[in-house]
């Protein structure tokens, strides 16, 4: 993460993530679904260590 | 070095393709555009024992079917009573489709023998991937969320299928949802390698290759979103193709990534995996993400050759932690490539590929989240108590739009960046898996999931086996640019033409 956050701070976090996305997780599923989502964090992160341009764009072409 | 495109048909008409193990049943190779014309009338038994029928190759079950020494009712009998006596120990199967498999076979062998061949699948029995759809045939994906979902239409691949007239004999074991390598728990029991029933057979189309290694179908089908074609294809020792994506339509199978997900053939033989390819793809209007492009005979590819050919393969570094008998294979596989006239040199990949991982990741698990939102929210607790699925998706979910868009310029960048390492390549080759099957392996670049995330083409195919331990099989991957099939199955079937590995048989 860009500023380091606890694991009580990310959990924190998720309960509020998770009603605005429909599923308004549980303290147990919450607790169950930190690791992983602090493994996606880290693969964010590692993403953002990326250089691209303001001009870089989303789009993938798919079909070729 | 550029090559002309005479010299490099000039120097592939100089190797032959590999005569088929089954000679002995009295026909000789032939493309399966070149077989000869079919009239029709009664079977002649072409005195096949039950066992030389497990591990026919569709190439050579074509020939015979269509000159009417082979009964696809005798095909299929043979690998049901093969399915009855061995899926017990492999678990390749969450539906064995016996009574429907029955009546499709007896209805192609009437059409043929009235003068109504259809093609190189007719008569063929084939087996798919549980996440296809199939019209009143439960399709589980392996979740306890869809063991009630029985689907009222076919996928279009399978629906592709039927109309060559092949012979649906079942659907074939998966991880929960296409999650994962096999070992995870679901509905249904584990699939099992047949080179050893106490390891996995890779996943997640692990019930595909487990039977093929086996000898319980003919030709297979499976998906592909984080290397789940060539995992398992590597593992049991099989072919297994993840065409570009769009090649095949997506339309009808069960969904993990939309932008990641693909279809493709599986198979023993390179050329069936071609024939097979020629009936499964082209444009389809129920998936907007197909392409239109025409279908050439991926079958005219397979006597190309390699003399010519320009090989790339990664540079010593990223081969940390790869097993040694994986390299060893690796290395054996390149001076094959070398004697048979490829140019073989090493290349940088762009900087990009050392987070490609982390980009299919999250692409993978946002879009995976997005699909699984109405069952996520209605049925939770239905998924599967023993796999990680659930918490997976609901981490997923957590993923906010800012940070999938991030992953997908990354993405679109490195398409760029690998296109333009192409430009100077014909193939790329790397192993097919970093270890044997269930042996550890701790590397930075396994080499899959980079070609999910730019959609390029990738097959494995069996190119060692290994020591330590022992008799596990080992794959090599070959990579090509976008809709450029043809010239990895020319350089597939020349090393297959040139070795020995797909014609061992596991013993269990």
């Amino acid at each position: 993460m860009a500023v380091p956050m606890t694991d009580a701070e990310l959990k924190a976090l998720m309960k509020p993530l998770s009603r605005v996305a429909g599923l308004d997780l549980s303290d147990e599923r919450v607790d169950r679904d930190l690791a992983t989502y602090k493994g996606h964090l880290a693969a964010i992160d590692r993403i953002k260590a990326v250089d691209l341009p303001i001009e870089a764009e989303p789009f993938v072409p798919l079909k070729r | 070095m550029n090559v002309s495109r005479r010299d490099f048909l000039a120097g592939s008409l100089a190797i032959p393709l590999a005569q088929p193990p089954s000679q002995s049943y009295g026909e000789p190779r032939r493309s399966s555009r070149e077989q000869p014309s079919s009239g029709g009338g009664a079977f002649r038994p072409a005195n096949q024992k039950p066992d030389d029928l497990a591990f026919i190759s569709l190439t050579d079950a074509a020939a015979l079917i269509k000159a009417r020494r082979l009964s696809p009712v005798e095909l299929t009998q043979a690998l049901l009573a093969r399915i009855d006596r061995l899926d017990g120990k492999v678990g390749a199967f969450i539906t064995v489709t016996r009574e429907e498999a029955l009546r499709s076979a007896r209805a192609a062998e009437g059409e043929i023998a009235a003068g109504r061949y259809r093609g190189p699948l007719h008569g063929i029995p084939f087996g798919v991937k549980d996440t296809h759809y199939t019209t009143g045939v439960r399709t589980t994906a392996n979740t306890p969320v869809l063991t009630d979902f029985v689907p009222a239409f076919d996928a279009t691949v399978v629906a592709r299928l039927r109309r060559a007239g092949a012979v649906l004999v079942g659907k074939t074991s998966l991880p929960e949802f296409s999650f994962g390598s096999a070992g995870g728990g679901g509905a249904f029991p584990d699939a099992h390698n047949p080179w050893n029933l106490a390891r996995t057979p890779g996943g997640s189309s692990s019930g595909s290759a487990a039977a093929l290694a086996a000898g319980l179908l003919t030709v297979a089908t499976g998906g592909d979103t984080s290397g789940s074609i060539r995992n398992p294809a590597t593992f049991c020792g099989v072919v297994g193709m993840k065409p570009t994506y769009g090649r095949v339509s997506r339309h009808g199978i069960v969904v993990i990534s939309w932008s990641l997900d693909h279809v493709g053939p599986m198979s023993r033989t390179v050329a069936d995996n071609a024939t097979l390819l020629n009936v499964i793809a082209g444009p389809d209007p129920a998936d907007d993400t197909s392409s239109d492009r025409a279908v050439p005979d991926y079958t005219r590819a397979l006597r190309r050759g390699v003399r010519g050919l320009r090989v790339g393969i990664p540079k010593p570094p990223q081969f940390d932690g790869y097993h040694r008998d994986v390299m060893r294979a690796f290395e054996e596989s390149l001076a094959v490539f070398r004697k048979l006239g490829a140019i073989v040199n090493e290349v940088d990949l762009p900087p990009t590929s050392g987070v490609i991982d982390d980009v299919q990741q999250i692409v993978r698990i946002a879009e995976a989240a997005s699909y699984h939102e109405p069952f996520l929210t209605t049925k939770a607790d239905r998924y599967a108590t023993t796999t990680t699925v659930r918490r997976d998706l609901e981490s997923g979910s957590l993923i906010t739009a800012v940070q999938y868009l991030r992953a997908q310029k990354v993405r679109a960048r490195f398409v760029k960046d690998l296109t333009d390492v192409f430009r100077t390549l014909d193939v790329f080759l790397t192993p097919g898996m970093p270890a044997p099957a269930g042996e550890p392996a701790d590397v930075k670049q396994p080499f899959r999931r980079m070609f999910n995330v730019c959609g390029f083409p990738a097959l494995v195919l069996p190119n060692g086996f290994s020591t330590t331990p022992v008799g596990l099989p080992i794959g090599l991957q070959i990579a090509a640019k976008p809709f450029a099939e043809e010239t990895i199955y020319a350089a597939a079937q020349a090393f297959e033409s040139a070795t020995e590995w797909h014609t061992r048989r596991p013993n269990f």
